[in-house]
């Protein structure tokens, strides 16, 4: 009986020895990850500063102003290029709207959004110019637009329509 | 394996017995010891592992920035702390000094080889080669990969944008001590070490600034002005947009604290501001109602006041309604208004106005009023069209601001007020109200009119309506008049249908030129600047052009082409 015990005794020193062991270097393993995160931290606080301020410096307006005047083409904006009302385009009396705005009608139903399987393959069709680039996207982005859009899918027409009308309440 | 059974008899069986109670006594206290410490153990590793909020992983961190950062309205950094290395040497653990000191120079080419080479021989154990280093040339001296030479970290005040925003900012010492600007007022919140992180949003948008900045650089340079001013105020919430005071200094180097770069003219210059004046004369007779706009008065002859005789400088030599007697600037007809208003009623609405007090802007400087001793007949009719009395011209253009916006005047302030401060301005107590609204309705008509037909003519924009008054005040001097030297200014409100900006200019002397006819006066040299400003800032800010519509009052005025 003595023996049994003496073992479980022995066995408990060892493994809380090993575990508290464990622990503690544990503990000390993340400290020290933790200084050093806290000292990137710093660093890179440090450094968003100085090129916050190198920012700054070098979008200074008449810096940019300088520039654009030597590599660009465009002027600074001037103000007939901006337009208040649509009427002020045309010298015809006042202008209509071809489409109605859609708040106009009492209930729409949603269109079916474009299949985007079909979509890619009449991309494909298209020829791309060898000037212009497709940009490509990371593919976790890609992912993500997947699930949206299965999302969007998932939802039906019933859904779509309460949730329109409940729109216009 | 067979246990052993040792049998002890007789008298020695009694102690056999002690020992065994105290050896299970003492197993008996160790178990429970190690139990205690398992228990423990587990505890720990099984409840309380998730816990990880030790101190300083929240952590803000408040060694870092000493000193807080300042930005404009849009974020743009204005000011901030760097941390810069100073370069330090120990000569003893240099070998060649000399091939060092040629070294040294290439990278600081701005110091002396002489002097580097000096402190390369000293005898003592530290010594400072050059303090303040931008990150590029420690980075190249790092590479000389010299062991003698040290570097120690001190944080520095940096202004990215030089002089451009200096007169508003002002600057702070070698120890970053504030000297002047929003920099000294606001050093309670810069300095705290608990606000480092939470930048100062100040009112001003870099991109109107440097506009300002270059139209009056510009003006200031053709008119060979002593100097110039301009401000450009948001004319319903008060906030100071820009603000920009010639010549200027740059912050990132030490300038002489009674340097006359550092002097502001805006916010602490006062001057006899002239003309601009008789939009707060007008404003009042009007909402008096001691005039309407049908009625006038003679202008044909000059007036005698005290030892003066006053002349109309755009003279009409007939009767002026009262719209006429603005659009002109007739002197004579705004004296004369000012003497049916009556001195208590003028002095009670300039004192409304904020005229007899500094201004609210956020800075120590800010200039004190020079108000006439006494308010007898004569300064009653001097100050009516702004002379003997000075003011700043932030008062001028925050008194303006109140005559065009619906009659609230709201305190000009260089902090960006959020969205529920402006809120609380439009819907408005009472208590800032100094004109009716329908008065100054007919105050923008009557500003709008100047532009179209009066003496702010040059500041005309195609495509955007605008209103304006200029302004011509000749310099006081020791107790007299330099009939010469004039301080030409020209406010503007724009847009004049709905006014969202007051824009300020003023030339200190400026001397007539070639195209002008010689003329220094506001209509031919602070006008077209403003006029050339507004053009510029309007697209920027998002104002589409108005088309122009039936003129107020338009046919109240009797147009001759003299000017």
């Amino acid at each position: 009986m003595i023996r049994i015990f003496a073992a479980f005794a022995i066995l408990t020193v060892m493994i809380s020895t090993a575990s508290v062991y464990n622990l503690k270097q544990a503990t000390y393993d993340l400290e020290e990850k933790k200084r050093d995160i806290s000292s990137q931290i710093l660093k890179d606080r440090q450094a968003i500063k100085v090129l916050k301020a190198e920012m700054a410096y070098l979008s200074r307006p008449e810096r940019l102003e300088r520039l654009s005047r030597r590599h660009l083409v465009l002027d600074a904006t001037q103000n007939e290029q901006l337009v208040a009302d649509l009427n002020e385009l045309t010298v015809r009396g006042s202008v209509q709207m071809a489409t109605l705005p859609v708040d106009n009608f009492q209930l729409l139903l949603p269109r079916q959004k474009p299949n985007p399987s079909t979509f890619k393959k009449n991309n494909k069709k298209q020829k791309i110019t060898p000037d212009v680039r497709l940009a490509s996207y990371a593919k976790s982005a890609e992912k993500q637009n997947v699930i949206h859009k299965k999302e969007l899918e998932q939802k039906s027409l019933y859904e779509r329509i309460l949730a329109k009308i409940g729109n216009y309440k | 394996m067979k246990p052993i059974d040792l049998r002890v008899e007789g008298t020695r069986q009694g102690a056999m017995e002690v020992a065994r109670n105290r050896m299970i006594f003492l197993m008996a206290v160790f178990t429970f010891g190690f139990f205690t410490l398992a228990i423990k153990l587990i505890s720990i590793g099984v409840f309380q592992a998730t816990n990880t909020d030790y101190p300083g992983s929240s952590g803000k961190n408040t060694v870092l920035m000493a000193r807080a950062d300042i930005v404009d309205r849009n974020g743009v950094v204005l000011a901030t702390n760097l941390k810069t290395p100073s370069l330090g040497v120990n000569p003893y653990k240099i070998n060649d000094p000399e091939l060092l000191s040629y070294k040294i120079i290439e990278i600081l080419p701005n110091l002396k080889r002489e002097n580097v080479l000096e402190n390369l021989q000293s005898s003592r154990r530290h010594v400072w080669i050059k303090r303040k280093l931008t990150p590029k040339q420690m980075f190249e001296i790092n590479r000389l990969g010299e062991p003698g030479l040290v570097f120690s970290d001190a944080e520095k005040r940096i202004y990215p944008h030089g002089s451009l925003v200096s007169h508003v900012l002002g600057s702070v010492g070698v120890d970053n001590q504030p000297s002047a600007g929003v920099e000294l007022y606001f050093d309670e919140h810069l300095s705290n070490p608990l606000r480092s992180e939470e930048p100062l949003e100040l009112s001003i948008d870099i991109r109107l600034q440097h506009m300002l900045n270059q139209e009056l650089n510009t003006y200031v340079e053709r008119f060979s002005a002593k100097g110039g001013g301009g401000v450009i105020l948001d004319a319903n919430t008060g906030e100071i947009l820009a603000l920009s005071s010639l010549p200027d200094f740059d912050p990132n180097e030490y300038v002489e604290p009674d340097d006359p770069s550092r002097f502001n003219q805006i916010l602490q210059g006062v001057y006899e501001l002239g003309s601009g004046f008789k939009t707060f004369t007008v404003a009042l007779g009007l909402d008096t109602k001691t005039v309407d706009l049908s009625s006038g008065y003679d202008a044909s002859k000059p007036v005698k006041v005290a030892r003066f005789t006053i002349h109309d400088d755009h003279a009409k030599n007939r009767w002026l309604n009262v719209p006429e007697i603005y659009v002109y600037s007739s002197n004579i007809g705004t004296l004369k208004l000012a003497r049916d208003i009556g001195v208590e009623r003028q002095k009670a609405f300039f004192d409304k106005l904020g005229l007899f007090r500094k201004t609210n802007a956020e800075i120590f400087e800010v200039g004190r009023p020079i108000l006439p001793s006494q308010w007898g007949p004569t300064e009653l009719v001097t100050t009516s069209y702004g002379h003997g009395i000075a003011v700043t011209p932030l008062h001028l253009a925050s008194g303006v601001a109140a005559m065009v916006n619906g009659g609230r005047l709201n305190p000009a302030t260089l902090l960006k007020k959020d969205a529920s401060q402006i809120k609380s301005i439009s819907s408005g107590s009472v208590d800032n109200q100094v004109i009716s609204p329908e008065t100054s309705e007919t105050m923008r008509n009557l500003m709008h009119l100047v532009v179209e037909y009066g003496t702010g003519k040059s500041a005309k924009v195609d495509g955007y309506v605008i209103g304006g008054k200029t302004g011509t005040a000749i310099k006081a001097a020791g107790g007299g008049y330099r009939n010469k030297d004039v301080i030409s200014s020209f406010i503007s409100v724009f847009p004049i249908d709905k006014p969202k900006y007051i824009v300020f200019a003023m030339l200190d002397e400026p001397q007539g030129i070639k195209e002008t006819l010689y003329m220094a006066s506001g209509g031919w040299t602070a006008a077209p600047l403003v006029g050339n400003l507004i053009r510029r800032m309007g697209p920027l800010l998002g104002i589409a052009p108005t088309k122009k519509e039936e003129i107020e009052y338009e046919s109240m005025i009797l147009v001759s082409g003299t000017e």
